[in-house]
């Protein structure tokens, strides 16, 4: 089954054909990066405005990789649930079209549920039920225990910012650039990680949750000691101990949460899950606790199409299949137990 | 020629179907959430009353704004890819052009008319349309200001009729010769007829495959966004 699946629930304009849920024959992502990098952050209303020029390319884009044409799609998956309203109508519009077009069945996808199936779309049977699944994006932070495609348990959530909008903050307050994620990943290659005595917030309370706020504070506080003694802010440095730090604080909540519930299999998905230092932080955990740990290819750790088009493939196998009248939500419960996560 | 038209740029959304001159069916709903919901159900429903598929639909008619942002959107993505996936032409109207439909319907006939927009902030989008032989037709490009650089704009045109939700802007720059209709045209299924009829009259624009794929609405104004960033840079 050809599906095209479509996603535009931030700033990214993704389209992408996947057969079966697993093999992917084309995966556009057309970024908005340059629209919003002047503001620090993501514009609402630049991002839909975008969306709607970008859409039509993106999806035709989206075909002609994979050598298809519109009549050779099988089904619609589309991003209805989580993140930019007006951004998640621009794609839900397009993708009823197309349903309605092509008369073919089409599937509203929660997004966070589309990062959870990242790995399951790369690795396949290699990832078994249940697992850990750390979920860390620009939005979120979530410990979550998949018991199935479609049952999740939170165990753990970020009280305040989530782990990516930290590394976005404290780029924008250095004036790195955006999205600070992969900036501040690409210089900590150069710096010490202990050169900064930074706090791992939460890592020894009891329970699954992340706070970063405290951490993001703490690094403002030396980097504006430092301003204050007329020393110049030693970039590399400061970058290599604050994800230090955040990777401290998710590897020692992977490996509680594992050992707890007896989990041998663990998954990280999201913008974060990129990052150089946690993927061989995981590596590493995996290697000394016979854990088995997997990650995203870089394309699908952040906002893509393949993911939605991928996990839309199981809603369809079982039977959840949207109408034409197919709503969008900013927030929505996740999976059949409603997992609250806000 | 089959032709669909649909209307998103305000809180009354409108789909028509016709043939020809001929209308085939109808629908509106105000409801300002719904249309995303909406939108492509009212389309299935139309066609399946019609007895007509998609396929069979030779033109498209929307119109681009300026209006309400979101369902705009909703609106022309919509539309896009129906076109897009069909091959069907697609053939967009402004909101001004839809006021001068209006003015038509309202009888007026005055040589000049001047179509203006409330655009929030204290200004006033507008157009100048003159009347050609059946009907109004656009000259120039339409402007976004202040009320008193349009009331400049047009000390000129004597014999002019002002219509639409920001006439009242400009009411205090008022000239001899000028008549206002200030309330915003009450919407009713007539003006779709307008639509499919300027749409064969006149050919307003047009777009084919490639040209379809990347319209985009027509805004009144930068996002309030870009506008605070450009006073900061500034
Ligand atoms: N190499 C990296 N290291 C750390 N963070 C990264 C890296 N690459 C991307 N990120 C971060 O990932 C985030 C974007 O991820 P993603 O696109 O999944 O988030 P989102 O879609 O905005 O949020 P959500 O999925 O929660 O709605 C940004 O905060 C960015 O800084
Ligand atoms: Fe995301």
């Amino acid at each position: 089954m050809r599906i095209l699946g479509i996603e535009s629930s931030c700033d990214d304009t993704a389209a992408a054909v996947v057969v079966d849920g697993r093999h992917i024959l084309s995966n556009i992502i057309s970024s908005q990066l340059k629209e919003h990098a002047p503001f620090g952050g993501v514009v609402p209303e630049i991002a839909a405005r975008k969306h709607v020029e970008s859409i039509g390319e993106v999806i035709e884009k989206a075909l002609t990789d994979a050598g298809l044409n519109y009549n050779q799609i099988d089904a619609i998956g589309v991003t209805a649930r989580h993140g930019l309203l007006r951004s998640i109508v621009v794609g839900a519009a397009a993708g009823k079209a197309l349903s309605l077009s092509l008369n073919v069945p089409l599937v509203g996808i929660h997004h966070i549920e589309g990062h959870i199936y990242s790995n399951i779309l790369e690795h396949g049977d290699s990832i078994r039920f249940p697992h850990l699944c750390l979920t860390v994006s620009g939005g979120h932070t979530l410990l979550l225990l998949v018991h199935a495609l479609d049952h999740y348990e939170l165990l753990g959530r970020a009280l305040d910012d989530a782990a990516g909008e930290v590394y976005d903050k404290i780029a924008r307050y250095l004036d790195l650039g955006f999205p600070g994620g992969p900036i501040i990943d690409k210089l900590a290659l150069e710096g010490n990680s202990t050169a900064l005595d930074l706090p791992r917030p939460m890592l020894h309370d009891p329970g699954y949750d992340f706070s970063f706020s405290g951490l993001k504070t703490a690094v403002i506080r030396q980097i504006e000691k430092l301003q204050r003694a007329g020393t110049p802010i030693p970039l590399a440095d400061v970058a290599a101990s604050f994800q230090q730090a955040v990777v401290d604080v998710l590897i020692g909540r992977i490996l509680r949460a594992a050992t707890v519930y007896n989990l041998s299999t663990v998954t990280v998905c999201g913008g974060v899950a990129a990052n150089r230092g946690l993927r061989s932080a995981l590596a590493k955990l995996a290697e000394s606790h016979s854990i088995e740990a997997f990650y995203p290819p870089l394309p699908l750790c952040t906002d893509n199409g393949a993911m939605i088009a991928g996990l839309a493939y199981h809603k369809i196998m079982s039977g959840a299949v949207s109408d034409l009248r197919l709503d969008a939500q900013a927030n929505a419960p996740l999976g059949i137990s409603g997992v609250i996560y806000k | 020629m089959k032709h669909l038209i649909v209307d998103t740029s305000t809180r009354q959304n409108w789909i028509a179907l016709f043939e020809d001159d001929r209308m085939c069916g109808c629908l509106h709903f105000e409801d300002k959430q719904s249309c995303l919901i909406n939108l492509t159900p009212g389309i299935r429903h139309l066609l399946d009353n019609a007895g007509w598929h998609i396929q069979q639909i030779n033109r498209c008619s929307t119109v681009i704004g300026p209006g309400a942002w979101s369902s705009l959107r909703i609106g022309l993505a919509t539309v896009k890819l129906l076109c897009m996936t069909n091959q069907i032409a697609l053939t967009t109207l402004t909101s001004s052009q839809i006021i001068a439909g209006y003015a038509e319907l309202m009888g007026v006939t005055s040589p000049t008319l001047l179509t203006a927009l409330d655009a929030g902030g204290g200004k006033v989008y507008s157009a100048v349309f003159v009347w050609h032989q059946e009907g109004y037709q656009l000259v120039g490009a339409d402007s976004w200001e202040v009320p008193r650089a349009t009331a400049l704009r047009a000390v000129d045109l004597t014999d002019l009729t002002i219509i639409g939700d920001g006439a009242q802007l400009l009411a205090p720059y008022k000239q001899a010769g000028w008549q206002f209709i200030c309330q915003q045209p009450q919407a009713d299924s007539r003006y779709l007829r307008y639509i499919a009829q300027s749409t064969l009259k006149y050919g307003q624009i047009t777009y084919e495959h490639e040209a379809v794929i990347s319209l985009k609405p027509l805004y009144v104004q930068p996002s309030s966004a870009e506008i605070e960033f450009k006073v900061q840079v500034t």
